[in-house]
């Protein structure tokens, strides 16, 4: 039994490693803070809520945003080269490209520089400009995409949270995974030709890999150093270490350029009442939701998830009433991981899937676990939702760049005055 | 018979050449400075200080808005000074609140400061002051080639103008001269750490690493310790960010991203976390190892040594980062104690 799992827990190192051999090289450039940025405005007024795609030469699109109350926008570009910007709007009534000009510029980015780029728009000659919608439904949809955002770091956390739960290590590695898991259902979307009705099968594997993943991990890495009385704080920069090792092995091997899976580009909106998302944003709530049920349930009501919300209250106490705690933890890492796969999977149907997705997103991850209380299943799904649903719907205020210190700051304030979060317990006030 | 092909297609000399100029660089100082800090407060006094990078920016924004806004005539040393203060200021927004929180809640908390200090520095609402995404100096400045380092590294640099050495050791006489104040610093807070651990109050430091309740016990106020620790720590860290600013001549939030903590980490533990010469070796060790690495892999790569296939000549600056995590992962496992450290002061166990 121990030499199978042994192993196979070898195989499973081997396929991620050929996994990431497997695309076609593209050329890497470490560079993140180059952008291309602009402020859509007719005159002296703003326009918020248009968006704007931009796609790189060969007509791939790079990232799109919507403009935020000041009219600004701004998307990160992988590299120099040359970039297509479109206004897809909406635009308010009245307002239109000046003729002559065009909502489609071409820019060429050739130095390590923000670059600037205006739409020529006009509006009808001296009258104001009605905005299309009114505030409140504006913010009920960015609302609703909160709650979207909110769902997916919950997902992500999990993991974390109950790795931390039932083995003290705060996992720096884990943001990594949810990269991983992007990765791998890009991969087999793109290359294997998991794509169209195929789709499904390939998120379902790269949860599946995910898995492998965190058994892999715990089994090969974290499990023996755990074993040969490794403080959890060496083991803490170890993590540190291995999600700078996956983090750049994923640049290698899936490039610097952010791509968007190919069945899902760009879809037009549907509405439901005053609220207009994408279709595919509806399957993920959808997804996102069903998820964390179940595994409420799981945590509830199953024997495997009475034992880890029993190892991780007291390991010692478990393991004398005749609980299998290296089991459960194994157990622990897998679900961690896969549920880690899944979140990446559908940040990545949102967004854009890129090499640097983890770093992104870890301090999201963290602060979400912090705020709901290390340790905690619930306490990870409860914070991940407050910290993805108010970081989003802040940029109806604020500016996109300033999202993350509204997460970071919620973080902060939960660690000083309140360190084992909303539904943590006692014992881990330090 | 293939490994002699190899050694042929190697040019041996620029291997070591680049990798011991990069060990003796600027850049090598700066990592060196901001690791001395980072063992005061990891090594001796056991704080988990995730955000070194924070007092690197405080130090070389503090400096750079000072100086570009011409704030009380815009003289440099006041600038400096400036960035000191902020570090100062930061130190104590960090520790005053977080310092009495268990070890790993510091990290996020110090690795969240880090990151807020960063995004703000880099937001549109601070574009006058910092320069947002574009740094500082200015655009206009730098097309211009006007730097806030001019003063220092130009009017003040009493090398006369030409190349000095030879070989891959070879400097121009702006380079020499911000090594020289680069690595007297380095030398400068070593022996203040040295000087600081042979007092008293080095030893209730250690005591703290050692044991926090039972120094409490004792009756020394372990919060203040630890404060004073972090700041000056903070201090010296900031002067690394103020040398790398002045080596570079300029600022971006892009220098102090996370990652640049996690190196100055790697060159502790690599050297030797609680040691005197620990973060000197450490870095010294720890660019020649990268660069030569870096290097061979390149010439390996360009002759068709690696294939294509496995990597390709543009992705070898992130192998840096690979090489990076190994060690800092594979250090922490077979060698805590790191190259000169003692074993029984590395053992980190801080709950």
């Amino acid at each position: 039994m121990g030499k199978r799992l042994r192993l196979l827990s070898g195989f499973l190192i081997l396929v991620f490693g050929l996994l990431m051999v497997l695309p076609a090289l593209a050329s890497a450039d470490t560079d993140d803070e180059l952008t291309i940025r602009g402020t859509v405005r007719v005159g002296r007024e703003v326009i918020p809520d248009a968006k704007v795609i931009v796609s790189n030469a060969q007509n791939i699109e790079v990232g799109s945003v919507v403009t935020g109350e000041d009219g600004k926008w701004e998307i990160p570009i992988p590299g120099l080269g040359e970039y297509t910007v479109v206004l897809a709007g909406p635009l308010p009534e009245g307002v239109s490209v000046r003729d002559g000009a065009s909502d489609q510029i071409t820019v060429f980015v050739e130095e390590y520089r923000s670059k600037a780029v205006g739409f020529q728009l006009i509006g009808e000659d001296q009258k104001p400009i009605l905005e299309i919608r009114p505030t409140w439904e504006r913010l009920l949809n960015r609302m609703v995409s909160g709650l979207k955002v909110g769902l997916l770091v919950a997902l992500a956390s999990i993991g974390l949270s109950l790795i931390f739960g039932v083995t003290g290590l705060v996992n720096f590695a884990h943001s990594e995974m949810v990269a991983f898991g992007a990765v791998i259902a890009l991969l087999l979307e793109s290359t294997v030709g998991l794509n169209g009705a195929l789709f499904p099968l390939a998120v379902i594997l790269a949860v599946l890999a995910g898995g492998g993943l965190g058994f892999g991990l715990e089994r090969g890495i974290f499990g023996p150093l755990r074993r040969r009385k490794m403080t959890n704080i060496s083991l803490m920069v170890v993590s540190i270490g291995l999600a700078f090792l996956m983090r750049y092995l994923i640049l290698i091997y899936h490039g610097a350029e952010p791509e968007t899976f190919e069945s899902f580009r760009i879809q037009s909106g549907v509405s439901l009442g005053p609220i207009e998302l994408p279709a595919k944003d509806y399957f993920i709530i959808g997804i996102a939701f069903t998820t964390l049920l179940m595994v409420g349930l799981l945590l509830q009501r199953t024997k495997l998830g009475t034992s880890m919300r029993a190892v991780s209250d007291n390991p010692a106490l478990a393991e004398s009433s005749g609980i299998d705690v290296n089991r459960t933890i194994m157990w622990v890492w897998i679900l961690g991981s896969a549920l880690a796969s899944l979140g990446g999977t559908m940040i990545g149907l949102t967004q854009v899937v890129e090499w640097q997705m983890g770093e992104k997103i870890l301090l999201l991850i963290f602060a979400a676990v912090t705020l709901g209380g290390l340790g905690t299943a619930f306490g990870a799904m409860v914070g991940g939702l407050a910290i993805g649903f108010a970081s989003e719907t802040s940029t109806f205020w604020l500016d996109n760049d300033l999202k993350f210190l509204i997460a970071l700051a919620v973080m902060i304030v939960i660690l000083l005055v309140r360190p084992r979060g909303i539904l943590g317990v006692r014992e881990r006030l330090g | 018979m293939m490994l002699m092909n190899l050694f042929a297609e190697i040019d041996v000399s620029k291997l070591f050449g680049l990798a011991l100029r990069t060990s003796i660089s600027v850049q090598a100082a700066t990592f060196a400075l901001a690791a001395v800090g980072l063992n005061l407060h990891y090594g001796y006094t056991g704080l988990l200080n995730f955000g070194v990078v924070a007092f690197m920016a405080a130090g070389a924004y503090g400096m750079a808005i000072f100086f570009t806004q011409g704030w009380l005539g815009g003289s440099i040393l006041l600038a400096i000074a400036s960035g000191v203060v902020f570090a100062v200021v930061i130190a104590l927004s960090i520790g005053l609140p977080s310092l009495r929180l268990r070890a790993d809640y510091l990290a996020l908390t110090t690795i969240a400061i880090a990151e807020v200090l960063r995004i703000s520095f880099r937001s549109q609402r601070l574009l006058d002051l910092t320069g947002g995404p574009f740094g500082l100096p200015s655009i206009e400045d730098r097309n211009a080639n006007v730097s806030f380092a001019d003063v220092i590294t130009v009017d003040w640099n009493p090398i006369k103008e030409g190349n000095y050495g030879a070989w891959f050791l070879e400097f121009d006489e702006k380079t020499l001269w911000v090594m020289i104040i680069g690595w007297s610093l380095v030398s400068l807070a070593s022996l203040l750490i040295w000087g600081l651990m042979r007092s008293p109050w080095g030893r209730v430091i250690k005591a703290i690493r050692e044991d926090e309740d039972a120094a409490r016990a004792l009756g020394k106020n372990v919060f203040s310790y630890k404060l004073q620790s972090l700041i000056i720590g903070g201090v010296i860290a900031s002067f690394a960010g103020i040398v790398r600013a002045f080596d570079m001549g300029f600022v971006e939030t892009q220098q102090f991203r996370p990652q640049t903590t996690f190196f100055i980490w790697t060159v502790l533990i690599l050297g030797g976390a609680a040691s005197i010469w620990g973060p000197i070796i450490g870095s010294m060790t720890f660019w020649f190892v990268i660069i030569f690495s870096e290097e061979l892999l390149r010439q390996m790569v360009d002759s068709g040594w690696i294939p294509d296939a496995i990597l390709q000549s543009n992705d070898i600056a992130s192998v840096r980062m690979i090489l990076m995590g190994i060690m800092l992962a594979t250090l922490m496992i077979w060698r805590p104690q790191g190259l000169v450290g003692k074993k029984e002061e590395a053992q980190i166990d801080i709950r």
